[in-house]
C-alpha cells in the first residue's frame, strides 16, 4: 500500500486504468502539444482541413516504422530506408516514363508492382548481407544508403521523373485521392467494430488464463473513448471541403494505407510466430537461437518486410509529389528511427510495438506541421525538434529506471 | 581516351591473376595499378600545340559532358593550335592533384580546373601559377587571388526568379519558400531576390505571408511546407516564391490539391519536370543556367588569358578570405511560357517530353 502511494498520479492513473505507461505518457505529450498549437494558431490547428494535412503528411514516415520497430526490436538498425524511398521512387519513375506507354489505365498498378519488387529484393540482399553473411547491419545499411541514393542519380542521372502517371497520383492523396463521406463513415465503423471486439477478445483470453482484468466500467469508458476519437475523426475529415469539389473530401488515401499497414504489422508483430520470435530473439538472442529458432531467416525476413514497406512508403511519397526527385527521402531514416525510439522502442532490442511507432511518428510530424503554422522561424523549428527528441527519450529512461 | 581503358583493362587482368596465383602481395598491386594509371593518362603524344587542360572533378555526372562539348566547339571556332586535353578526378580530391600535376607535367598553357574540394586543390593550382600557367576557377570558387573566377552570376539568378512573377503580379500575398539555409548560396540567391521585392514590400504592393527554409532542398518538405502556408493562410497566397525545381514540384502539388494549379511559382535548372510544368503554365519561371555557354565562355577566357589578354566581361569576384578575383560571371536566362524554343532548340529537352500532357492553351513551343 505505500509503494502505491508513493507513485505519482500519472502512474496510479495508469495503473488503475492498466494501460501502458510510456503510450500513456506519449498520448498525452501529443494531446498537449495539440491543444498549444490550437490555442497558439487560433484554431486552425484542430481545422478539418489541417488534421487531414496532418495524416496525409505523416503516413510516409508512419508506413516506414511500423518495420522498423520490428527491426531494432530484434537489436538491428537500418539506416538505408530513407535512401531507398529515393531510389525506388526513381525506379518506378523510369519505369513509367521511360517503358510504359502514356495513358495506359492499368500503369499505376505495374509501376506499383514494380516498386514493390524492387523494395522487397533489396529487403533480401540487405537481410542476405546481415543475417548469413554476419555483417553488423549498421554497416550493411550504411552502405545501403549510399549505393541506393547514388544508384538513384546513376539511373536518373539527376533528372526529375515527372509527370507521372494520372491514376498514379491518386495514391498520394492529391486530387481525387481521398475516399469520400460515405466509405469514410464505413472504415470508421468497421474500425470501430474491430476496437471491440478485438478489446473483448483480449479480455476473454486474460481471464480464461486467470490474468487480471480491467473492471468493467474501465473497459466500457476506454471503449468509449476510443470510440469516439475514431468517429469523431472521420467526422472531422468528413467535414473538410476541398475547392472545387462536391462534399467532404474524407479520409485520404495515403492513410488509408498507414491504417492498413499498421493493422497488418500489429497482427504479424503479436500473432505469427515470426513476430514472436523477432521479440524472442530481441529478448536475449542466445536462448532465441538454443531454444531451436532459426536466428537467421527471422532476422533476414524482418529486412525482407522493411524493403516491401519501404516500397509501399515510397509509392505513397512519390505519387503525393507527383514526381520522382533523386533527393526524395535524404535524412528520413533519422525520423523514421526517431519515430519508433519516441514511440517507445527501445535501441537496446527487444521493446517495441507498432502502434508505438506510429504515435511517434504522429507527434514528430505534429510538431512540424504546428510550428510552420505558427510562423517560428525554421532554425527555430529545428532546434526545438532537437531538444523534445532528447526529452522524449530521457522521459523514457527515467521510467525504465523507475521499474 | 579509348586506348587508356584498353591499356588499364589488360594491366589489371594481368595483375589480377597474378595476384590469384599468389605471386603479388597486396601493396605491389597497389602500387602497380597507381603506376599505370599515371602512365596511361599521358599516353597521347605530344605535338606542337597549345595544350589547354581541363582538371574535372567528377566527369561520370551527365551535365559536364555539355560543358565539354561547349570548351571543344568554342575551340574549334576560334581556330588556331589550340588542343583540349583532360583529366577526370571520379570523385577524389587526391587524384585531382595528381591530375593537375600531371597536366602541369605535359606543357599546358592554360588550366580549367573544376575542383572537387575546392581548400585541398588550392596548393596545386598554386604551382601551376608558379609555372606561368593561367588558371580558371570553373563553376565553382577556388579562393586563390591568381585564379579567374567563371560561373553564372548566382545573384542574378535570384533575380531571374523574382522577376517574372513581380511582372505577372506585382501585388498581393507572397509566400517565400528558400533552400537550405545552411548553404551560403541560399544567401546568393535571396539577395537577388529581394533585389527585386523588397521596393514592392515597402511599397506596401506585397505582403509576406511566409518565408521558410527546406532541409536538404527536398520537394516533400517543400509541399508539406506549402500546405501549411496554404492552411495558415486559408489559401491566401498569391504567388509562391521559390528557390529551385524540386521544391517547386512539391509547392505545385501543395498548389494542385487546393485546385490552386497557375499562380504564379518560381524555380531554377531547368529541370526537365519543370519545364514541363511551365509548358502545362503551372510553373511562371525556371531560371537555366545554359552549361554549353559556360563551356564555350571557359574556352574564350582561356585563350584570352593565354594570348596575353583581359577576358571580356570581367567584374571582380571577392572571395571568403577576402581577395580580389578577376572573376567571368555568366548571365542565366529565365525560361517562362514565352521563350520555351530555347530549351527545345538547344537540346535539352524534346518537345515531346515538354509538351507532355499540354491541351489547352499551348504555348508557342507547343505548337
Amino acid at each position: 500500500m505505500d509503494k502505491e502511494k508513493n507513485k505519482n498520479f500519472f502512474v496510479r492513473l495508469t495503473n488503475f486504468l492498466d494501460l501502458d505507461t510510456r503510450l500513456f505518457g506519449l498520448i498525452f505529450a501529443t494531446a498537449l502539444i495539440w491543444i498549444c498549437f490550437n490555442f497558439l494558431t487560433g484554431g486552425i490547428f484542430f481545422s478539418p482541413r489541417n488534421l487531414f494535412n496532418l495524416t496525409a503528411q505523416f503516413s510516409v514516415v508512419g508506413i516506414m516504422a511500423t518495420g522498423m520497430v520490428l527491426i531494432i526490436v530484434a537489436r538491428n538498425i537500418d539506416l538505408s530506408v530513407g535512401s531507398l524511398l529515393g531510389f525506388i521512387g526513381i525506379c518506378g519513375g523510369m519505369f513509367q516514363i521511360n517503358i510504359l506507354e502514356y495513358g495506359n489505365s492499368f500503369n499505376w498498378l505495374y509501376a506499383c508492382l514494380l516498386m514493390l519488387v524492387v523494395g522487397t529484393l533489396i529487403g533480401i540482399f540487405q537481410g542476405l548481407l546481415v543475417a548469413y553473411f554476419g555483417i553488423a547491419a549498421f554497416i550493411v545499411t550504411l552502405g545501403g544508403l549510399l549505393i541506393y541514393r547514388n544508384g538513384a542519380w546513376a539511373l536518373s542521372r539527376g533528372v526529375t521523373q515527372a509527370p507521372l502517371d494520372e491514376n498514379f497520383l491518386i495514391i498520394g492523396g492529391g486530387r481525387g485521392g481521398t475516399i469520400g463521406e460515405f466509405w469514410t463513415w464505413v472504415v470508421g465503423i468497421v474500425a470501430c467494430l474491430i476496437v471491440i471486439f478485438y478489446a473483448f477478445y483480449i479480455r476473454r483470453r486474460r481471464i480464461s488464463y486467470n490474468f487480471k482484468v480491467r473492471k468493467m466500467w474501465v473497459e466500457i469508458m476506454l471503449l468509449f473513448i476510443w470510440v469516439s476519437i475514431i468517429l469523431g475523426f472521420a467526422y472531422m475529415l468528413n467535414s473538410y471541403q476541398r475547392p472545387k469539389t462536391d462534399g467532404g473530401a474524407g479520409i485520404p488515401i495515403p492513410f488509408l494505407i498507414l491504417v492498413a499497414v499498421a493493422a497488418m504489422m500489429t497482427l504479424i508483430a503479436n500473432f505469427t510466430k515470426f513476430g514472436r520470435y523477432v521479440y524472442a530473439i530481441g529478448g536475449n538472442p542466445e536462448s532465441a537461437e538454443l531454444s531451436g529458432i532459426n536466428v537467421k531467416k527471422i532476422i533476414m525476413m524482418s529486412f525482407v518486410l522493411m524493403g516491401f514497406l519501404s516500397a509501399i512508403a515510397s509509392i505513397v511519397v512519390t505519387a503525393r509529389i507527383g514526381a520522382a526527385a533523386t533527393v526524395t527521402g535524404t535524412m528520413t531514416e533519422l525520423n523514421v528511427i526517431a519515430a519508433a525510439v519516441i514511440g517507445g522502442t527501445s535501441l537496446a532490442g527487444g521493446v517495441g510495438t507498432v502502434y508505438g511507432a506510429v504515435l511517434g511518428a504522429l507527434f514528430m510530424q505534429s510538431l512540424e506541421n504546428g510550428m510552420v503554422l505558427i510562423g517560428i522561424p525554421t532554425p527555430i523549428q529545428k532546434i526545438v525538434i532537437g531538444f523534445v527528441l532528447i526529452f522524449a527519450v530521457w522521459l523514457d529512461s527515467m521510467y525504465r529506471r523507475k521499474k | 581516351m579509348n586506348l587508356n581503358y584498353i591499356v588499364n583493362i589488360l594491366f589489371f587482368f594481368l595483375v589480377i591473376l597474378k595476384l590469384l596465383r599468389g605471386k603479388l602481395n597486396m601493396i605491389k598491386y597497389l602500387k602497380i595499378i597507381v603506376g599505370v594509371f599515371v602512365l596511361t593518362s599521358f599516353t597521347v603524344p605530344l605535338f606542337a600545340q597549345t595544350l589547354i587542360g581541363v582538371s574535372w572533378r567528377h566527369f561520370q555526372e551527365e551535365r559536364w559532358r555539355i560543358d565539354e562539348a561547349g570548351i571543344k566547339d568554342m575551340l574549334a571556332e576560334i581556330g588556331g593550335d589550340y588542343k583540349y586535353i583532360s583529366a577526370d578526378a571520379q570523385s577524389d580530391p587526391q587524384k585531382q592533384i595528381t591530375d593537375v600535376e600531371g597536366l602541369i607535367a605535359r606543357g599546358i598553357s592554360a588550366l580549367i580546373l573544376l575542383p572537387q574540394d575546392s581548400d585541398g586543390i588550392v596548393g596545386a593550382l598554386g604551382r601551376a601559377i608558379d609555372e606561368g600557367i593561367p588558371v580558371i576557377a570553373y563553376d565553382i570558387p577556388i579562393d586563390h587571388p591568381d585564379a579567374v573566377f567563371l560561373s553564372f552570376d548566382n545573384v542574378a539568378v535570384g533575380r531571374l526568379e523574382a522577376q517574372p512573377l513581380a511582372d505577372v503580379h506585382p501585388h498581393g500575398r507572397w509566400a517565400i519558400i528558400k533552400g537550405d539555409c545552411t548553404m551560403p548560396i541560399v544567401d546568393l540567391f535571396f539577395s537577388g531576390q529581394q533585389e527585386v521585392i523588397n521596393p514592392l514590400i515597402e511599397s506596401g504592393a506585397i505582403e509576406i505571408v511566409a518565408d521558410e527554409c527546406v532541409d536538404n532542398w527536398k520537394p516533400d518538405v517543400a509541399q508539406s511546407t506549402m500546405e501549411q502556408i496554404l492552411t495558415k493562410t486559408n489559401n491566401g497566397v498569391d504567388v509562391a516564391l521559390v528557390m529551385n525545381d524540386g521544391m517547386a514540384g512539391g509547392v505545385v502539388a501543395a498548389l494542385k490539391a487546393q485546385g490552386m494549379e497557375g499562380i504564379p511559382v518560381s524555380g531554377q535548372d531547368g529541370d526537365l519536370a519543370a519545364l514541363n510544368r511551365v509548358a502545362l503554365g503551372h510553373q511562371t519561371v525556371s531560371v537555366w543556367k545554359n552549361s554549353y555557354e559556360l563551356g564555350k565562355a571557359a574556352a574564350r577566357v582561356a585563350v584570352a588569358l593565354i594570348e596575353g589578354k583581359t577576358p571580356e566581361n570581367t567584374t571582380t569576384f571577392v572571395t571568403p578570405s577576402g581577395h580580389n578575383q578577376v572573376a567571368r560571371l555568366l548571365e542565366p536566362i529565365a525560361i517562362t511560357k514565352d521563350n520555351l524554343n530555347l530549351v527545345v532548340d538547344s537540346g535539352w529537352i524534346s518537345k515531346e517530353k515538354l509538351c507532355q500532357g499540354v491541351t489547352s492553351n499551348a504555348p508557342d513551343a507547343c505548337k
